[in-house]
């Protein structure tokens, strides 16, 4: 009986990944994943283009890293809402209660979810390069493997951060105070990830540049809880590191993403997936 | 035909803090029978059928369904089990057949195009099957979340106000529905607040209020059981003193009531007192025009149970 619930288990998670995939794809919310993944993509590199055109030169290493990275940022900062809003939205009317009369539970449900936004996430970040790919082909700015390997290594911590955002819309209960929450938390992350990065290629006398020594220590500090700052530090590793610095990165954003998934599990079983009624 | 129960709890008890939604419920609801489960708005009945289907834990006691323990993640057995619960959760931008076959998908159902189309025939959605479900109406969206329940052919079929929200004729397809899945050997659990769906179509119901059994037997234990006085109405020609004097002689009156030019007689059940009514008021001289003996109906079965009865029992324990 157990091994059968187990196939059941693995069978409606699949299945409600496929749902998750499917209605992604025939819905806004893919495009206007891969959209905003692109335009943020596109203001990096008009300003490089700007500045080229202003002072003659540039010399980055990998022009197109930085564009990629910060779109695969905000598409995992999307994903979270997105996943946030799917679990409160379906508990709030009343359909999730209806998938656990049937052979889902809390454990299928949360790996569904998860598989599915996913690879909701890759295929928008596969359309990312692909408009990366167009922008090297137009401007001659060189687009490695790397930048490959970077979306394929990004995959885990838009994982975490879709585990991060289905915890927060199972304690949350409805939908908008769950959005709430899941978009402070993201503006959190991104405010104390981004920031420091910036601040510390800012000349000290700035006030942004004064404040990189406390940006990085809360950065540092929060490396450990938010997906960004896993996402980081794989292209950290990426860029200076080894292979090994790569998986080691990668290990810890898995590790992470799975206790992050575990309490989506649990936030979920003890908040119920009954319809919250007056 | 198994003569394992189809649901069977002891002393099922769900507190939320203080307040206990359901306090001791112990059930057994045959193989291929349909149970009725009544009760007012409410009185426990929905958080009862959540702790059933696994969906809320229970605080105390164990719940059965079809011998096997029931819990979350108890997904063998769930897919046994068919439910149409009370507010319909359906996905909108769905079409009927879309909304079908994604729950056929989940529950792995064989040739699910054939059963889909077969189902919504039998619901009278058939033409529907490429609108969208946003756009039904109440009825619609409750036969559509019946045939959803229906996909699997489940051995249980568990209704909770299954007709609420529908015209005559949808209630009326209903009950044939549920008494098909009869006809085929199926369990059904069936709760309503909707007395004549219950007397129409139980073999068996059981009585909750505030989170207690209250009563559970065939229609005619709870009757018998909620009304140990038999009532007669007598319409006489006649001095009405005189006959209130006769009466006294009939044994286990309890009351007599006059009701414009008749007179309701409360009498303690056991033997037909027709008989001994007539020779009391031909004893005072008059004369009888009609005497008949009323049956308790089971909306006021329910009533008495629910109000006063639950006092009576909770004074008994």
């Amino acid at each position: 009986m157990v091994g059968a619930d187990a196939r059941l288990r693995a069978g409606s998670a699949w299945r409600l990944a496929r749902r998750e995939l499917m209605g992604a794809v025939r819905s806004p919310s893919l495009y206007v994943m891969v959209t905003l993944g692109c335009l943020v993509a596109a203001v990096i590199v008009s300003s490089y283009l700007d500045y080229v055109a202003d002072s003659g030169t540039v010399v980055l290493a990998n022009p197109l890293r930085a564009p990629l990275l910060f779109a695969l940022l905000a598409t995992t900062a999307y994903v979270g809402l997105l996943s946030t809003a799917g679990l409160a939205g379906e508990r709030e009317r009343g359909t999730l209660e209806v998938l656990f009369y049937g052979p889902v539970d809390t454990t299928s449900y949360i790996v569904g979810k998860l598989l599915g936004h996913a690879l909701t996430y890759l295929l928008a970040a596969l359309a990312v390069v692909a408009f990366l790919a167009l922008t090297a082909w137009l401007t001659g700015m060189p687009l490695s493997l790397k930048e490959l390997v970077l979306v394929a290594a990004s995959t885990v911590p838009a994982m975490s951060m879709i585990a991060l955002g289905l915890a927060l819309g199972a304690l949350a209960g409805r939908i908008r105070p769950a959005l709430a929450l899941a978009a402070l938390v993201i503006a959190v992350f991104i405010a104390i990830d981004v920031g420091s990065e910036i601040a510390v290629a800012q000349p000290s006398d700035t006030l942004l540049g004064s404040a990189a020594g406390l940006l990085a220590s809360l950065a540092a500090a929060i490396v450990w809880v938010s997906p960004m700052g896993y996402l980081f530090w794989a292209e950290d590793a990426l860029a200076v590191g080894t292979v090994g610095d790569v998986l080691i990165a990668v290990g810890a954003a898995s590790a992470y993403g799975l206790a992050l998934t575990r309490m989506a599990i649990a936030a979920l079983r003890w908040r119920g997936v009954q319809r919250w009624r007056e | 035909m198994s003569l394992v129960p189809a649901i069977s709890t002891d002393q099922l008890t769900k507190c939320f803090g203080a307040h206990s939604a359901v306090d001791g419920v112990t059930l057994q609801v045959r193989p291929g029978e349909i149970f009725g489960f009544l009760g007012a708005n409410g009185a426990g009945k929905t958080t009862t059928i959540m702790m059933l289907l696994g969906i809320l834990p229970p605080s105390n006691g164990s719940i059965r369904i079809l011998g096997q323990e029931m819990g979350e993640r108890s997904l063998t057995l769930k897919t046994r089990i068919g439910v149409v619960s009370e507010h319909q959760s359906l996905y909108g931008e769905k079409t009927a057949e879309e909304y079908l076959a994604f729950f056929a998908d989940l529950y792995a159902v064989p040739n699910a195009r054939r059963r889909i189309g077969d189902l919504l025939a039998a619901l009278d959605l058939e033409g529907r099957r490429g609108s969208r479900v946003k756009t039904f109406s109440r009825g619609m969206q409750q036969k559509l979340a019946t045939a959803r329940a229906l996909l699997h052919s489940p051995e249980l079929l568990v209704m909770d106000e299954p007709a609420s929200g529908l015209d005559p004729y949808g209630i009326s397809q209903i009950r044939e529905l549920i008494n098909e899945q009869k006809r085929q050997g199926r369990t059904v659990f069936l709760s309503s607040h909707l007395l004549s769906e219950i007397e129409q179509t139980a073999d068996r119901v059981a009585i909750i209020a505030r989170g207690r059994i209250v009563s559970e037997g065939s229609m005619a234990d709870i009757r018998r059981e909620l009304s140990p006085d038999a009532r007669y109405v007598l319409e006489y020609e006649g001095d009405e003193g005189a006959l209130r004097r006769a009466l006294r002689r009939v044994g286990g009156l309890r009351r007599a009531e006059a009701d414009g030019t008749k007179l309701v007689l409360s009498v303690a059940s056991g033997e037909d007192a027709r008989g001994e009514i007539s020779r009391a008021v031909a004893a005072a001289g008059g004369v009888v025009l009609g005497l008949t003996r009323q049956e308790m109906s089971l909306e006021e079965a329910f009533l008495a149970v629910t109000e006063d009865g639950f006092g009576r029992m909770t004074e008994t324990n």
